[in-house]
């Protein structure tokens, strides 16, 4: 009969994620059901009544498993409720604690910082072009771009993740999404570096060179280099 | 009955905690003594019993250990933390004031 009672709870539980939560809880119950077995099989109740008692007494345990999240019909509707998630996602990652919210902080100062220096990166070549220092000009123009670049990369690493509440279905969900969106969050930073690079290299060297009738062919080489690191991503995903 | 259920189940969470006050137990432990002391008349669902459970928890009221029993199977004990204690003398106090306002409110 036990077996018989392991068999019903363990269909209670069977739409749901088995995390170690899950399992534990319905052990638990179990423990529960055939302890209150026994006891009324003491009390002189036959086999098949005390069967029955135990297991009405368990009740609706729909709410409880809501109340751990894990239920799997709620996929569905998450997905709809995403946006609104996800907003109330942000939010309360920023309440989470000083250190989320410095480290988001951190990253905003080095996405601003690095847009900053691509647009001013042509400042130096200008100026060197002025006083006759084009080369000077040109090298502060590469040290400024890999500075930025660097602190894209470091924006990409840095913009905390979004961290499993728990093992449920519905959280690895959240946490995937979020980790895509922040892959191509990556994408579209560095697909921007690249084209105000290539405009800059563009005007440079077509003044440098006076070649104008050639140096356009740079955007066209930008373009494959773009759609290189597309394909990358999309084949990383 | 069902109503006399409904009028108990709001108060699930002072019940337990009472038990947990004498001393650490689990969940069969709970509702059979639920049973005992209300001579038969009230017995909690398993479901009703965890979710409480899981909501005390939560809520620093309880903490819980398994226990290491060396024959039969392993129980999950809760034991009522300091917090928790606070919560039962709190809930405690609410009651017997509710109690207090309805018998004047309800008295024919």
């Amino acid at each position: 009969m036990h077996s018989k009672l392991r068999m019903y709870v363990e269909s209670l539980f069977d739409k749901v994620q088995r995390t170690k939560e899950v399992v534990e809880l319905r052990e638990e119950i179990l423990q529960n059901v055939i302890d209150k077995y026994e006891d009324l099989i003491r009390e002189g109740l036959s086999e098949e009544e005390a069967y029955h008692t135990a297991i009405s007494g368990i009740g609706d345990v729909d709410d409880l498993l809501l109340s751990m999240g894990v239920k799997a019909d709620i996929q569905t509707q998450d997905a709809e409720q995403y946006s609104s998630d996800s907003g109330m996602f942000q939010k309360s990652s920023s309440n989470e604690g000083p250190e989320l919210e410095k480290e988001e902080k951190k990253s905003t100062y080095l996405l601003c910082g690095s847009i900053m220096l691509y647009i001013l990166c042509v400042v130096p070549v200008i100026i060197g072009s002025q006083i006759g220092g084009e080369i000077i000009g040109v090298c502060f123009m590469f040290v400024m771009i890999a500075l930025a670049t660097g602190m894209v990369i470091l924006y990409g690493k840095t913009r905390p993740r979004y961290q499993k509440a728990d093992n449920s279905m519905v959280e690895s969900f959240k946490e995937w999404k979020n980790n895509n969106e922040q892959d191509r969050e990556i994408y579209k930073s560095i697909r921007s570096a690249i084209w105000s690079v290539t405009t800059a290299l563009y005007i440079i060297i077509s003044f440098m060179t006076m070649a104008w009738h050639v140096t356009w062919v740079i955007f066209l080489i930008a373009g494959a280099v773009i759609n290189v690191i597309k394909a990358y991503y999309d084949m990383k995903n | 009955m069902s109503i006399t259920s409904d009028l108990i189940r709001g108060h699930t969470d002072t019940i337990i905690l009472a038990h947990l006050m004498k001393k650490d137990s689990y969940g069969y432990e709970v509702n059979k003594n639920i049973k005992v002391l209300s001579e038969g008349m009230y017995e909690l669902k398993e479901a009703t019993l965890y979710t409480a459970f899981k909501r005390l928890e939560d809520a620093g009221s309880i903490a819980s250990y398994w226990g290491d029993e060396t024959t039969g199977a392993r129980r999950k004990y809760y034991k009522i933390t300091e917090l928790g204690k606070e919560t039962y003398h709190k809930l405690y106090e609410e009651w017997n004031t509710a109690k207090h306002i309805i018998d004047k409110l309800i008295e024919g």
